[in-house]
């Protein structure tokens, strides 16, 4: 039998051989890094037989100085935060010059600030903390339920440091912990608030100084400022924010105590649903949900006077103030059937400063969080943002009363479960809402179906 | 061990590959062929990496439940794809992806055709101009082509409908009505993705001889019968690339609905792709997601493989 030298690889046999060569490659990265061996000494080291003796006479200084030490490079911090958009450049307005600030305090730690947009959140958080990259701090929303496992505990190190407990809304750090364990220091807390158009109200003959007390009220205002083109309310009808504040205005509640059941198709819930329902398809006073979902949203609405009241956060209204020439009511949301402060509640939430579990330098991060908490701190970078402060001891804008205003309206905060399934919860939610307030399904029947999926969701938890 | 006669090479060496030891058969044929094996080996090894471990790998997470941020997750078998079975979200998504498919792919196809038809022929002035034209939206991303749709469709400030109001129409909500949203989706991708299919289809007609056309028409063929007797049927295989891309493009739709609708109004818009991407990246169960995956393959492959049979069958000119 010949042999052909010249014989080309079978496919087979190159990919068993290629498949074999990539693997071995592929483990061998993945292996870790062999540590170095000491370097074995010529012959063992002998214990010394006695102890040494103590020089007996000092040392002589070496007559020429000795050279100082190079001086130490600084640690780098990474830190990530979801942009409040409304207040413009958040890094170039209001977090370099903080950081800044605490560089020139602390030369020996650097901090980097990027900005991580909301949309893309939790691709990029997935994403680093799966491989164990990313940033040293986060800035923490109600997303810190399904990403607390990948951050460092803080409770140790806040029982030995200046920061107490009772600086800061208690909301605030039910906003920050999960199963017991505290996973980010309060920063920002912030809630919505009825806004509405001064000057709509006046051409109305309605009560420019006072929102509408009760839900009675506001719907009458409602009615009086729809006509032609123009709308009393503006709000998506798939708003994550608000429309699921509604029922809970009527002394409804999304879950039972221990977060094992949708509880929304209570009764009382169920007539918060219905008025809702009602000022979109019966009464008409509320722009169409197809309308106010699509540009330039609910903000851009009013502020083209084209709805005569809505709800937002602090940070929507110091940028409008910017934009309209008329002035802006604020105050807090009309009352539900339900006693206060439940029967005005409105979204509101903490967002909190964390440590990656996986960073080299907790401690830096450590000395940046606890910089970022002085009021020096807050003030220049939430203050820049329009927001408010997690501390009940730092009032940021104490002479302007309409924020004076927003700040009273976190009586009514009311927050998100920090949960894992938060986001799947909403998708479920707003879904279904929407689905009922663009009358694709009947009320009773939407609902029902929100909470079947809802509890299905908390089944399988 | 001695090695019998028939196993030597003619120079007298041991015929490995005859003794059952193929390897130094291997290695010898690598010798040989080094280069050539050396340049293929960086992008066979990407290939592998991101293409035939991830393949294998999903398969794996699709028993497995747990978030891909955390360290432990748990081996539960077939149970998610029982999930995907009965959740109601899921066949919603799969109903909404085919709906897709069968409305964006014909559509791509037979728009495409004609006006590569009509600027390949020429019966329209400036046919440079037009393929230029027609071709341009696929370079824009799909976030631009996003953000320029929003704001066209806008039902109050949109150019769209000021053009409606403008001849007395009411106006238009298209992306926010689940009726109409993801056919509004449907048109907006075909506006940005045609112009591939319409140089695709116009390389396909000038490569297509003359003298095969002019027979046609001495044998007394008109325009409409050269077109679809002739030209189409030589186009065939081009077609047939154009529907199997098409095909799988569209189960593949995500960018569009991510930035535009969400999956909405009431989840009317969503995608397999979109609750695939949910499932992995926000509601923290990368076995739902992998499992959702192997199942949007065994959706595409089969028909891939149903359409290059019909489609594909060989010929010549």
């Amino acid at each position: 039998m010949t042999i052909n030298q010249e014989k080309a690889i079978s496919r087979r046999e190159f990919l068993i051989v290629g498949a074999a060569t990539i693997s071995a490659a592929g483990l061998a990265a993945c292996a870790p890094k062999a540590t170095e061996a000491p370097a074995e000494p010529d012959e063992p080291t002998e214990a010394p037989a006695e102890p040494t003796e103590a020089a007996e006479e000092p040392t002589e200084a070496p007559e020429e100085p000795t050279e100082a030490p190079a001086p130490v490079e600084p640690v780098t911090v990474l830190m990530w935060k979801g942009p409040h958009k409304p207040a413009g450049d958040e890094t170039e307005l209001c977090a370099r010059p903080t950081l800044d600030e605490f560089e020139a305090d602390n030369p020996d730690i650097k901090v980097e600030f990027e900005e991580t947009p909301w949309g893309e959140y939790n691709e990029k958080y997935t994403a680093a903390f799966a491989s164990q990259t990313g940033a040293d701090i986060y800035y923490m929303a109600a997303f810190i339920g399904r990403f607390a496992p990948n951050l460092l505990p803080l409770d140790e190190l806040i029982e030995s440091s200046p920061i107490e407990h009772g600086d800061f809304f208690e909301g605030a750090w039910k906003d920050a912990t999960v199963n017991q364990v505290t996973y980010g220091i309060p920063w920002i807390t912030s809630c919505w608030f009825l806004m509405w158009n001064k000057k709509m109200f006046e051409e109305h003959d309605l009560d420019p100084d006072n929102p509408p007390d009760t839900a009675a009220d506001f719907l009458e205002a409602c009615q009086t400022l729809t006509h032609d083109d123009q709308w009393g309310y503006s709000v998506q009808t798939n708003n994550i924010h608000e429309t699921k504040r509604w029922p809970v205005r009527w002394g409804g509640k999304w879950f039972n105590e221990d977060y094992t059941k949708c509880t929304i198709d209570s009764p009382e819930a169920m007539e918060g649903w219905q008025f809702l329902w009602d000022c979109f398809n019966k009464h008409q006073v509320f722009m169409p949900g197809d309308m106010a979902a699509q540009e330039p949203g609910p903000y851009g609405f009013f502020r083209d006077e084209i709805a005569g009241m809505f709800v937002a956060a602090p940070p929507h209204m110091k940028r409008l103030r910017e934009e309209v020439d008329w002035e802006i009511g604020v105050g807090p949301m009309s009352k539900g059937a339900a006693p206060e402060p439940q029967g005005r509640y409105v979204y509101g939430g903490t967002g909190s400063l964390s440590i990656a579990g996986h960073t080299e330098n907790p401690s830096a991060c450590w000395e940046v969080i606890q910089y970022l908490e002085t009021e020096e701190a807050v003030t220049s970078w939430i203050g820049c943002l329009g927001h408010h402060s997690s501390s009940t001891k730092i009032l940021l804008y104490p002479d302007d009363p309409q924020m004076v205003a927003a700040r009273e309206a976190m009586e009514f905060m009311h927050t998100e479960p920090i949960k894992p399934w938060l986001e799947q919860y909403r998708d479920i939610w707003t879904a279904n809402t929407e689905a009922f307030l663009l009358d694709l399904v009947p009320l009773e029947e939407g609902v029902q179906d929100m909470v079947a999926q809802i509890d299905e969701l908390l089944a399988s938890q | 061990m001695e090695i019998p006669l028939s196993a030597k090479t003619a120079d007298g060496r041991p015929d490995a590959q005859a003794s059952g030891k193929p390897t130094s058969s291997i290695w010898a044929a690598i010798r040989n062929n080094l280069i050539c094996y050396g340049c293929l080996a960086p992008v066979l090894t990407l290939f592998f990496i991101y293409r035939v471990l991830p393949f294998f790998w999903a398969i794996g997470l699709s028993v497995m439940e747990g978030d891909v941020v955390s360290q432990n997750k748990l081996y539960v078998g077939l149970k998610n794809y029982g999930t995907l079975a009965t959740d109601r979200v899921t066949l919603k998504v799969f109903s909404n992806s085919v709906k897709y498919v069968l409305t964006s792919v014909p559509l791509g196809v037979i728009v495409a055709l004609l006006i590569a038809f009509l600027i390949g022929n020429s019966l329209v002035r400036r046919p440079g101009l037009y393929r230029g034209v027609v071709y341009f939206p696929i370079l824009a991303s799909g976030a631009a082509v996003a953000q320029i749709w929003s704001y066209i469709l806008a039902p109050r400030y949109g150019v769209l409908s000021y053009l409606l109001s403008a001849f007395g129409l009411s106006r238009l909500a298209l992306l926010s009505n689940p009726r109409t949203a993801l056919y509004t989706l449907v048109m907006i991708n075909l506006w940005r993705g045609i112009g591939f299919n319409v140089v695709l289809f116009m390389a396909s007609m000038l490569g297509i001889p003359d003298e095969i056309k002019e027979a046609a028409v001495i044998d007394g063929a008109n325009g409409r019968q050269v077109a679809m007797r002739i030209i189409i049927p030589l186009m065939r295989p081009v077609i047939l690339f154009a529907v199997v891309m098409g095909t799988i493009g569209a189960f593949q739709m995500f960018d569009l609905v991510y930035v535009m609708t969400s999956g909405g109004p009431a989840y009317s818009t969503a995608t397999m792709v979109w609750y695939i991407y949910n499932y992995a990246f926000r509601y923290g169960n990368i076995g739902m997601a992998a499992a959702m995956g192997v199942v949007l393959l065994l959706v595409i492959a089969p028909i891939s493989f149903i359409q290059m049979r019909v489609l594909g069958r060989t010929f010549e000119y």
